[in-house]
């Protein structure tokens, strides 16, 4: 039975851990725990998503030492707690930057949330904003015009999570590599800055 | 590497936000920086915890997940539910549109509403959830 994949998930991995002779005086779980964190943390894992934090170590074992090395590899097996939107999760997170192709998002931990612009509100339009150096984006159903700012708290529907293969070579200026970016539309009734919904309550009521 | 297990389990934001507080996060600033607190873990705490996860309890979050039944949702629906606690038909019509009215009345009923930075301006509602929050947390 296919499940499907919720926001946060655990994912139970298998690693070979090695074990630096500085770190031998600490507990064997502590030891494993921190180099496991400094191998997994903050990293994309594709299909995975991004490893937010170490759940628990389930066992350590075959401790091994190879031929010329100081230290003992030991076989860990593990569970991560990963970020891993799911097709139609709602999320909020923060305008960090708004251009002509659309908005980028930002939840703090993870910046490469991407909202095109054909998937903005419709009508919307844009103006230059050139004190700021960026592009507004203005949505008007009606006689009424509601813009979005930067830094606003923007609530989106996830459409993809992709994990781009990491390039060979990369032109100079060009956007740092993103390992999973997920793409978002905000063209539905309660989507978009939550500030834009905030009023509407209070009219209907 | 070798991936065993691609899925191993789902949590919600609540019981991420659950885990990190075991391991010594907390938005105490005295506290930052003791115990083994590494600041990427930081940055998911504090992204969380201004999600409507940081107010709630897992009671309210069981008994929402039991009431949920009578209304046969699918399990993502009900965390996208949990996670985002919507307060009213129009955030809620975005993940389902059916029985939207009951299901935020019972939201109000029975999840804990997030601190507003903002004071609501309807009166009604704020009325309804300082009252069963009172009778929530018995």
């Amino acid at each position: 039975m296919l499940k499907k994949t919720q926001c946060s998930t655990l994912a139970e991995l298998s690693t070979h851990c090695v074990c630096p002779p500085h770190l031998l005086s600490l507990r064997l779980q502590d030891a494993v725990m921190g180099e496991l964190e400094k191998l997994f943390l903050d990293k994309v894992i594709a299909n995975l998503g991004l490893c937010v934090s170490v759940y628990d170590i389930q066992s350590i074992k075959d401790h091994f030492i190879l031929p010329n090395d100081g230290h003992p590899t030991l076989t860990v097996v593990f569970t991560l707690i990963m970020f891993r939107p799911f097709v139609g999760e709602i999320i909020t997170a923060k305008v960090l930057e708004s251009t002509a192709d659309g908005l980028r998002l930002s939840l703090g931990f993870f910046d490469d949330i991407y909202i095109p612009s054909h998937r903005l509100p419709t009508p919307s339009h844009k103006k230059d904003n050139l004190k700021k150096n960026s592009v507004m984006w203005y949505w008007k159903p009606s006689e009424d015009e509601f813009s979005i700012e930067l830094k606003d708290q923007i609530r989106f529907q996830v459409e993809s999570v992709n994990y781009p293969k990491i390039p060979t070579e990369q032109p100079e200026n060009s956007k740092p590599f993103a390992p999973m970016e997920v793409k978002g539309s905000i063209d539905f009734d309660g989507l978009g800055p939550v500030h834009w919904w905030q009023d509407v309550d209070e009219e209907a009521s | 590497m070798k991936i065993l297990k691609a899925d191993a389990g789902a949590l919600n934001n609540f019981e991420v936000l659950e885990f990190l507080k075991s391991k010594g996060y907390s938005k105490d600033d005295r506290k930052r920086g003791m115990g083994r607190v590494t600041t990427s873990e930081y940055k998911v705490f504090d992204y969380l915890v201004d999600t409507p996860a940081g107010t709630q309890t897992r009671e309210g979050n069981d008994e929402f997940k039991e009431k949920c039944k009578q209304f046969d949702l699918g399990n993502d629906t009900i965390l996208n539910i949990i996670n985002t606690r919507p307060a009213s038909v129009v955030e809620i019509y975005a993940i389902v549109e059916e029985n939207a009215d009951e299901l935020v009345e019972m939201i109000g009923e029975v999840l804990t509403p997030p601190t507003a930075p903002s004071p609501k301006p309807e009166a009604d509602t704020d009325e309804i959830d300082a009252e069963t929050m009172n009778c929530g947390t018995n």
